[in-house]
């Protein structure tokens, strides 16, 4: 494997390589948060991040700005993928209770606070595969709500109010716990 | 096709509060009464989980290398492994929508054309018979009248109930100075040396052949015919040539087509060929001039032969009967009686017997009609050399074939095209709905 990426990266990369390249790096982190967050399973979420972006690279002559931003184009990429291996899991019945991944448990730093991102994290878990989304995108990925709307084939107005209910459940649990 | 919401415009309260979320993102001060939804939102930003260094240094090196496939960083599952369905299928779908449906129309389009082609090229293959390789036509209503005009004899000019199903092709070919329009009838009993190749089946053949000369040698032509009637043990059942003149430069009125003809000479033949050496004697007819055109025709005569037969078949019964009946008779008005019975069978049977024979005849000599036209320009005698005006009739030739493909292909593909759309429009909406109901 090793001499097929030498042999690969030794070619001369054009200008829409060499810009994809630096799009990876902007949001490779983002992506794979969101997916994380959705799939809450981190060698799932490294595998579909990687596919997010090869089909990206396929398909990067037939991004048209028009549509949206590349941003959006990308994470609409990459939930297909995500909700892809949701699926693979729904015909597996592999992961029926979704455990926690403690790889993604955050380290503590503070008794008050902790117990506020338990609750919070507690919270977060209950929440349904759609509503998580909205989380992941929105508090992980870092998405506006214009992009969010894109992303999930809505209105922006209909993105807002669905995350804002989201993060009404949130607050009503929090507030319970604390 | 998704429908799109219809606009709403957000509640007051709830705009405010999601641009403080938004506020609180961005690290800006909110509003003291939303202060505990900023705080949400920061923990909820916290929450955020990035790639492990590893993780992320796999990703990176792949990045590097272009994101292969072969290689790709946490591949889980064997099934997108680069040999598998799964592979080519995620290689399918990474190409884009537009270049997939151009390929996929050409190719489409190749194999159609290449079977239509083939299709072609079997029918003109089939209906040669002399063994010239002749490029296809467009079929011609117009071989009918050909076939009328050219005086085709007995029960194949009539147009038959027997002779109902046929379909006709017209087919040019053109070598080194030959240019022949060869018509044939496809019937629906194919071609044979007087017999079917169903043993039992009866089969009529005819053929017209125009043949163009030079004037002067119209004669010569006619004695090349009788020649080839001589040597392939047919014959001449009447015959009509006269002799062509070296013309004169005087132009010809309007309306003088036969003195005209007369002038450059002309011939007309009524023959018997053997079934059997039709193609042989046609073959070499065709060689004596310019061939302007050539028809065959078969009429499937089975019933009319049957019936023959079965009626002499009858008859010689009868006669039998009405033989062995006379023997046994006892009076004379008995025997006077059966005398006369058997007088009218035996001529209905030498009738009979004479309607077998003409079927048996007809197909066993072959009608062929053979018309010489003498013509200024002709170069007869295939010694003349393909000219520029030879290049463009074959290209349109050729052209009109490639038209005619295409035409059938595009009556084929645009059905095709159409439910394809349909059932690609129909895969991605439901593709679409899976995936969104793995979030439930």
């Amino acid at each position: 494997m090793t001499e097929t990426l030498a042999a690969t990266a030794t070619r001369a990369p054009s200008d829409i390589d060499t810009a994809f390249e630096e799009f990876y790096r902007q949001s490779r982190d983002d992506i794979y948060a969101y997916v994380a967050g959705l799939l809450r399973d981190r060698s799932a979420a490294e595998d579909v991040t990687a596919q997010a972006f090869e089909r990206a690279y396929r398909r990067r002559r037939t991004f048209k700005p028009g549509r949206g931003s590349r941003r959006a184009w990308l994470f609409g990429i990459a939930r297909n993928a995500a909700l892809d291996e949701l699926r693979r899991r729904r015909r597996g019945a592999r992961l029926v209770a979704e455990p926690e991944d403690e790889g993604l448990v955050p380290p503590h730093d503070g008794a008050e606070v902790a117990v506020r991102r338990a609750a919070l994290r507690a919270a977060i878990a209950e929440l349904s595969a759609r509503e998580r989304e909205l989380v992941a995108l929105k508090f992980f990925a870092g998405l506006t709500n214009g992009e969010i709307a894109t992303v999930i084939g809505t209105s922006e107005t209909n993105a807002g109010t669905k995350l804002h209910r989201v993060i009404q459940k949130l607050r009503r649990a929090c507030d319970e716990a604390t | 096709m998704r429908l799109r919401e219809q606009e709403m415009p957000l509640d007051p309260d709830v705009e405010r509060e999601l641009e403080a979320i938004d506020a609180a993102l961005q690290g800006l001060r909110v509003a003291p009464d939303l202060e505990d939804l900023a705080e949400l939102a920061v923990s909820a930003r916290a929450e955020r989980s990035g790639p492990e260094p590893d993780i992320a240094d796999r990703l990176d090196e792949w990045a590097a290398a272009g994101f292969p496939h072969e290689s790709r960083p946490g591949a889980r599952d064997e099934r997108e492994g680069p040999s598998s369905v799964g592979g080519l299928r995620e290689r399918i779908r990474a190409l884009p929508p537009r270049r997939l449906l151009v390929s996929t129309g050409a190719a489409a389009t190749l194999v159609v054309a290449v079977a239509v082609g083939i299709s072609v090229s079997d029918q003109i293959g089939g209906r040669s018979g002399g063994g010239v390789a002749q490029p296809l036509s467009l079929p011609s209503s117009q071989q009918a009248d050909n076939h009328g005009a050219r005086g085709a004899p007995d029960s194949i000019r009539g147009g038959t109930a027997e002779a109902n199903g046929q379909l006709s092709i017209q087919a040019t070919s053109s070598r080194a100075g030959r240019d022949a329009t060869h018509t044939f009838d496809r019937n629906i009993v194919p071609f044979a040396a007087g017999e079917s190749r169903a043993a039992h089946r009866k089969v009529a053949q005819n053929a017209d052949l125009v043949l163009s000369t030079e004037p002067q040698d119209v004669r010569d032509v006619a004695d090349g015919v009788v020649g080839v009637v001589d040597k392939y043990n047919g014959f001449v059942v009447s015959s009509n040539v006269t002799s062509g003149r070296t013309p004169t430069p005087v132009p010809l009125e309007q309306g003088d087509a036969g003195r005209a003809r007369s002038q450059q000479g002309s011939g007309t033949f009524e023959l018997r060929i053997p079934a059997q050496n039709l193609q042989a004697a046609l073959g070499d007819m065709s060689k004596l001039a310019h061939v302007t055109s050539r028809t065959e025709g078969t009429v499937d005569i089975t019933k009319r032969f049957n019936s023959a037969q079965a009626q002499v078949e009858d008859l010689e019964i009868q006669r039998e009967n009405l033989l062995r009946q006379l023997a046994d008779a006892f009076t004379i008005e008995e025997q006077e009686s059966l005398r006369a019975r058997l007088t009218i069978v035996e001529n209905q049977l030498a009738d009979a017997k004479d309607r077998l024979g003409r079927v048996q005849t007809r197909i066993r000599l072959v009608p062929v009609n053979v018309e010489i036209l003498g013509q200024q320009g002709v170069d007869a005698g295939g010694g003349g050399s393909w000219s520029i005006g030879d290049a463009f009739h074959d290209a349109g030739r050729v052209l009109t074939v490639i038209a005619g493909i295409l035409l059938i292909s595009a009556a084929v593909l645009a059905p095709l095209g159409l439910v394809g759309g349909l059932a690609w429009i129909t895969a991605r909406a439901v593709i679409r709905r899976r995936r969104e109901d793995a979030l439930e």
